[in-house]
């Protein structure tokens, strides 16, 4: 997954420098998976709506990492038990 | 190409970096469920930035920083 600030530009700026400062800015998200592509921009009013999505997916669907804290807990709550 | 030791570091680094020049800046992240590894990098062709971990719990910080990015990158000012 990419995001990055986008102006609305698709085409290279001309060197004169002569570029009218965008009114507002959007923020790009493309994601790649192998050959497959998705892209889309997001405004402003829909960072939020955006957001959440975001991390509900982020949240479900990253699970294969090591939890740290409540295998050490259990750990710990083991020994004392046996003591 | 600098792995960062701690998300805290990297963190502050991102911010840094997006903000040093909003419009060249992105931000990648990169999840290998087989591996589990998840590993983010921020760059903007000159200086790039990368964490790398295996622990759940720095999801959490991934969401609340990608969040505090884009809300950046979507909003009016400069």
């Amino acid at each position: 997954m990419t995001m990055k600030r986008y102006d609305g530009w698709v085409k290279p700026k001309p060197r004169s420098g002569a570029v009218s400062e965008p009114a507002e800015y959007k923020c790009l998200v493309r994601a790649t998976l192998g050959n497959k592509k998705i892209s889309t921009v997001i405004n402003h009013k829909d960072v939020t709506k955006f957001q959440m999505a975001y991390g509900n997916l982020l949240r479900a669907n990253i699970d294969g990492l090591k939890k740290k804290d409540k295998k050490a807990a259990r750990g710990r709550k083991k020994t004392k038990a046996t003591q | 190409m600098t792995y960062l030791a701690t998300w805290e570091e990297f963190a502050k680094a991102a911010e840094r970096l997006y903000l040093s020049d909003p419009i060249k800046c992105r931000f990648i992240t990169k999840y290998r469920h087989c591996d589990g590894k998840l590993c983010v990098k921020v760059t903007d062709d000159k200086a790039c930035f990368q964490y790398r971990t295996e622990h759940a719990q720095d999801v959490k910080k991934l969401e609340k920083l990608t969040g505090h990015l884009m809300r950046h990158m979507a909003s009016k000012e400069k």
